[in-house]
């Protein structure tokens, strides 16, 4: 008996969200509601005119009922709602407000008491029913005082069906409310394990690509001192004493062309270096805009569409032009003759929204959701199955983010969402200098 | 005193190329492919006057910059040494006891220059 009242116990309180359930016991609302319930039942039973058609007796009963369940829910909210304080008060108000409206209809007479009945089977419905999912202790709070009380005290027949049909519509909607609460709960874990599962693609995928870097670093180094050799030989024969002029023309020019490749080699050595460390620095964004525009060679026309005020953006500005160069190859590669780049401005000028919309035929439908996962268009394509993953790696890194769609009439779209400020306008320049000369003087 | 160059690399083509080329210029050249064998080459006579040394020789063996300091400590007749290296030398540059470093494949004209300076 102990284990099972301390199992429904549990399942009581897994059986209501309980910050929703507490900002709805907030103060505000109970006195609106329960005031005007003790207002209403205090006028049925004492202004004469109502008294003598409700027939109300002892009054003062659901009133106290009614004022009991206030305190009750003014207690659970004091406790969020939760612990055994605030669990047990939202069962007790529960309980006292079914009795209260319970006892009205069984101690008033005629359409004041199928009033009650059907004020009783509202409440149930619009309240405990769709905030706490079916147990054995809400369907006891709900249901047991009505119709316990109905049972003992009522004569009137409607009322008793009145009550009755309450009580079963509320028990359904309560079990509506834990299969609802059920489903979003396996939503949530469904959510989580997506996200796991990203996570640890993401991992992966950095990995695969740090091993890769290495890699390339390793043959690099070793290519570094083949070619060590090469032009030790190469400079040990040029310096020799009997070779024809034409000889040594051409190993001079061998030579040349090897300073050349080693600094092709450092260049990329370089590079390397600077993508295990990416540079942070705050640029504006229309002005890198323009300046990735100004040197992209594209069979597709690209166009600017920018607003004035300049939007500057924290983070390597090198991983925008990767986020562009993606996108426009792709563009390109699906057939698209225009593309256009549009920054709009956010509302709150802490972000803002750069748009890529291209007149190609569009983004394949089915691998729209999992666009920007690695390997995700493999096989229809001729990439690597990495370039709109890196894409949105690359924004994440500026802290952004980025979506896909297909525009109503043609086309793809993408939307990339990047925090930052505005800059100033020159005005605001204008005007504090007369201030900082004054204060200097 | 016969100048004498003393070469430090794990690559044998590495190390064979540069020994080839500095015999032009050097009374003696000497090759170690790892530090045990450079202390004895610079152990013999005629004693080393100059050093070029590897900066990475190998997993478990001290990088070549620790190596030119503790040998110029040890053998007083070393004069220069140079550093040489696959791999990036930014942040090693010309650390304490190296006369220059480079990167390979190195200018071994700029190299011969430095070291009979």
């Amino acid at each position: 008996m102990i284990r099972w009242s301390r199992l429904q116990w549990k399942a009581f309180t897994e059986s209501y969200d309980a910050p929703a359930a507490a900002a709805q016991s907030s103060p505000g609302p109970i006195v609106i509601g329960v005031g005007s319930l003790i207002a209403g039942m205090l006028a049925i039973g004492y202004v004469p005119a109502l008294a003598r058609l409700s027939l109300f007796r002892a009054p003062m009963i659901p009133v106290g009922l009614a004022s009991l369940g206030a305190a009750a829910t003014y207690t659970a909210w004091r406790h969020n709602a939760t612990g055994r304080i605030g669990t047990l008060c939202m069962l007790i108000d529960t309980t006292l407000y079914t009795a209260t409206l319970a006892a009205l209809s069984v101690s008033t007479s005629g359409s004041f008491a199928v009033g009650s009945a059907v004020a009783l089977a509202l409440f149930l419905l619009a309240f405990p029913s769709r905030v706490y999912g079916l147990t054995a202790l809400i369907a006891a709070a709900m249901c047991g005082p009505p119709l316990l009380i109905t049972a003992v005290f009522n004569h009137d027949s409607l009322v008793s069906v009145i009550v009755w049909a309450g009580c079963v519509l509320a028990l359904t909607e309560s079990w509506r409310t834990r299969r609802r609460q059920a489903i979003l709960a396996q939503n949530d874990r469904l959510r989580t394990a997506l996200g796991a599962a990203d996570k640890i693609a993401d991992q992966s995928m950095e990995t695969a690509l740090a091993a890769a870097l290495l890699d390339i670093g390793n043959f690099l180094h070793e290519l570094r001192n083949t070619r060590a050799a090469y032009q030790a030989n190469l400079q040990f024969v040029l310096e020799a004493n009997n070779l024809a002029a034409d000889t040594r023309t051409a190993m001079e020019e061998a030579l040349q062309a090897q300073t050349r490749e080693n600094q092709l080699i450092s260049t990329a050595i370089e590079q390397l270096r600077r993508k295990g460390q990416p540079s942070a620095t705050e640029f504006v964004l229309q002005d890198r805009l323009r300046a990735f525009v100004a040197q992209w060679e594209s069979t597709a026309r690209t166009s600017l569409d920018l607003p004035a005020q300049p939007f500057r953006v924290l983070g390597d500005p090198t991983h925008l032009d990767n986020v562009l160069r993606n996108l426009l190859r792709n563009a390109e590669k699906a057939g698209a003759m225009n593309v256009r780049l549009a920054v709009l401005l956010g509302a709150d000028a802490a972000s803002t929204t750069l748009v890529l919309q291209d007149d190609g035929p569009g983004l394949p439908q089915d691998i729209l959701a999992r666009l920007f996962q690695p390997f995700a268009h493999q096989g229809s394509h001729d990439g690597t199955g990495l370039g709109l993953y890196l894409t949105r790696r690359f924004v994440e890194l500026l802290g952004g983010k980025i979506e896909a769609a297909n525009d109503a009439e043609r086309g793809a779209v993408f939307r990339i969402r990047l925090p930052g400020s505005l800059v100033q306008a020159e005005r605001s320049f204008e005007l504090s200098a007369p201030l900082v000369a004054a204060r200097s003087t | 005193m016969p100048n004498v160059l003393v070469i430090v690399d794990d690559r044998e083509d590495v190390r064979n190329s540069f020994a080839r080329y500095f015999r032009r210029h050097f009374d003696q050249v000497r090759t170690a492919s790892t530090p045990a064998e450079a202390e004895v080459e610079l152990s013999n006579f005629p004693p080393p006057t100059h050093l070029v040394c590897d900066y990475w020789l190998g997993d478990a063996q001290p990088v070549g910059s620790v190596l030119i300091a503790k040998w110029k400590a040890l053998y007083p007749t070393l004069q220069r040494a140079a550093l040489v290296s696959g791999s990036e030398l930014q942040e090693i540059a010309c650390p304490q006891g190296v006369d220059a470093v480079f990167s390979k494949p190195a200018d071994l004209v700029a190299m011969r220059k430095m070291l009979l300076l």
